[in-house]
């Protein structure tokens, strides 16, 4: 019998038809991000992926983690916030979490509370802000949300004209939030109802932070930096950056540090934005620095830490990590802890004079 | 390099386009679509001339004899086609090309529009660094991901106020209705030569509309409206070239024999090596 010869277009069509169900086979909304690590009375929370953990920050071992089993139902990316007792968590899913640390018992946590914030309509990008019991939650669904931190209750929305990726700041019984949609907002904590509201000149990713004297300092991504009088929201000083700053700046001794995507740590007055001193790195810088010690530890897409002393002058010590380095790193007592993206280990642990701590390389994150 | 040549070229293609027309990405994705086949048009017109051929020697009595005589010895058969594609002046691959090219096309649109998309810090950071000189970041984001009733970052689905819990996926049928047509007007007219052929490619074009279907259903509605946009293009490109078979879709249209352009059974095309009979 003939046997029907197949042309070669048969067998290309074919081999495409696979090649089609193999990429929607890989299909779904992939969401690709870095860590989240947030520190309180020395425990690590780490959010990364599909989990939420809680790890002792001097064994370095786990405590416990949440869920059970992790699926692409559930993605955690945004640091945690602990507050009185409290731990508050965001997800990518638009849904948040509330954990009450005091009842935690066993590896696997269970959630006091679960608030639905339109499942799936939304991200929670940013961290919540939480004060006087009261968990304040961005998401991109342009809705700032406060919420009972004990029960998961929700107390008031604010709706906003675009996404929110930045993590409020809440400061005297007021919420600020700046969002995509260039404004800095200013709410009662209480009741969420608008004290003022300002247009910062840009989209607005990073989360501001305020000094004791009632300044708020706000970057966007028109390369800007602005400093804002939290009373009235009437702008003290506003000047031009090299390069965006993607997560918050760090104010120490009456100074503002910036780190931005032109490989720069910039430190500035906070009184009138004059530039002290600005420091070129070996890569770009989405993480805030932080303040480890005496030093400022800084860390870079290269997977350098460097510390410096407080006026940049000096290069204290420094270190290369196999990874990319995007999350702001967390100091835990005499230890700072890294999240390298794509690293050989999910964390990766110094002390205060940089050298490793290799106790962290054992964690597995399953 | 396939970030170079493909995802950051197309990505800010789209950008650029997407701040031209009022920064709105669904018609950025269409006008993208439309520039894509137009650029692979030269392509496109060589598959419909090579397929056209292809059909055409189906039927060529030599091919049959040929068939008939080397039936036992498939490595003597090869080489009697190639002669005889060689002297008629067919590439017997010309039709493939453009699969070939389009595949590729699908892929590193899939990445650019997630790659435009942002969806996460991460996301925006690396589209920051990939923008080209013309384009910033302040002035883009946030990407307006809404076009009609879709979030373009996500699977489609219409929600209705009477059917709140239910999605229908509205795009993924128009993903499946207008493959088939295409499949349909673009498949040559049924003969009783050609019918072992025409079975095959029939299996294809009822395959093909599911499988395209099926990712409409679960990617980003923006890759369904690459597909919806360039399925009705292909059937331009075939109408204006005169190679629709409206009778595959419209019984009552007589159908017309496929004519190649340039190749008739048991002649060698204007311009080529073969030998005159």
């Amino acid at each position: 019998m003939n046997q029907e010869k197949k042309s070669p277009r048969f067998w290309l069509v074919l081999t495409l038809i696979l090649l089609a169900a193999m990429l929607a086979g890989c299909g779904g909304v992939p969401i690709n991000n870095y860590a989240g690590l947030s520190e309180e009375e020395n425990t690590l929370f780490l959010a990364n992926q599909n989990f939420l953990w809680s790890i002792n920050a001097g064994s370095a071992s786990v405590n416990w983690k949440y869920p059970e089993k992790g699926d692409q139902a559930t993605i955690f990316y945004a640091p945690p916030v602990v507050d009185d007792g409290w731990l508050v968590a965001g997800s990518y899913q638009n849904v948040a979490y509330g954990f009450e640390l005091a009842n935690m018992s066993g590896s696997v946590a269970n959630p006091a509370w679960v608030f639905n914030a339109m499942r799936d309509k939304g991200r929670m990008i940013g961290s919540p802000a939480l004060d006087e019991g009261i968990a304040v939650l961005p998401s991109t669904d342009k809705n700032l949300y406060a919420l009972n931190a004990k029960t998961g209750e929700l107390l008031w929305k604010f709706p906003t004209r675009e996404a929110l990726w930045a993590s409020p700041v809440i400061l005297n019984g007021v919420v600020y939030q700046s969002g995509l949609d260039h404004s800095l907002y200013a709410l009662e904590l209480k009741t969420g109802k608008l004290i003022w509201e300002i247009d910062l000149g840009g989209p607005a990713l990073s989360t501001p932070v305020a000094d004791p004297q009632g300044v708020l300092f706000a970057t966007t991504l028109n390369k800007e930096v602005l400093a804002i009088e939290v009373s009235d929201g009437s702008v003290v000083w506003r000047d031009k950056l090299a390069g965006n700053v993607w997560n918050a700046g760090l104010l120490v001794e009456g100074k503002l540090y910036l780190c931005n995507d032109a490989n720069q740590l910039v430190i500035r007055e906070t009184t009138d934005g004059k530039e002290i001193n600005r420091i070129t790195l070996n890569g770009k810088i989405t993480a805030s620095p932080v303040l480890a010690g005496e030093s400022i530890v800084v860390v870079t897409e290269g997977g350098e830490v460097v510390a410096f002393s407080k006026d940049g002058q000096t290069r204290e010590w420094s270190g290369t990590l196999k990874g990319k380095l995007y999350s702001t790193p967390v100091v835990a007592g005499e230890k700072i802890v890294v999240a390298p993206f794509q690293g050989d280990h999910i964390l990766t642990g110094f002390d205060l004079l940089g050298r490793p701590d290799t106790k962290w390389d054992s964690f597995t994150g399953k | 390099m396939w970030d170079t040549l493909i995802i950051t070229p197309f990505t800010n293609g789209l950008l650029y386009i997407y701040n031209l027309v009022g920064q709105n990405f669904g018609i950025a994705i269409i006008l993208f679509t439309i520039l894509i086949r137009l650029i692979t048009h030269p392509l496109t017109a060589a598959q419909i001339k090579g397929t056209a051929g292809m059909q055409k020697l189906q039927s060529d009595p030599r091919y049959k004899e040929m068939q008939e005589k080397y039936k036992n010895d498939k490595e003597k058969l090869a080489q009697e086609q190639m002669a005889l594609y060689k002297e008629l002046g067919i590439n017997p691959f010309a039709s493939c090309l453009p699969m070939l090219i389009q595949f590729p096309l699908i892929i590193g649109l899939y990445q650019s529009l997630y790659k435009a998309m942002a969806n996460s810090p991460l996301e925006m950071f690396n589209l920051s660094k990939a923008l080209y000189p013309f384009l910033d970041v302040a002035n883009l984001i946030p990407i307006n991901n809404h076009f009609l009733w879709m979030d373009l970052s996500q699977p489609e689905r219409l929600y209705l106020p009477f059917l709140p819990n239910v999605g229908i996926p509205v795009l993924a049928v128009i993903v499946v209705i207008t493959t088939y047509l295409q499949s349909k007007l673009m498949a040559p007219p049924k003969t009783g030569e050609q019918d072992k052929t025409a079975a095959m490619t029939g299996m294809m074009n009822i395959y093909m509309p599911f499988l395209m279907g099926y990712m409409a259903f679960t990617l980003a509605s923006g890759l369904s409206v690459y597909f919806v946009v360039s399925n009705l293009f292909s059937v331009a490109q075939y109408a204006l070239l005169g190679k629709v078979t409206w009778s595959n879709l419209l019984p009552w249209i007589p159908p017309v024999n496929a004519q190649a352009d340039d190749v008739k059974p048991g002649t060698k095309p204007q311009g080529s090596k073969g030998k005159k009979k």
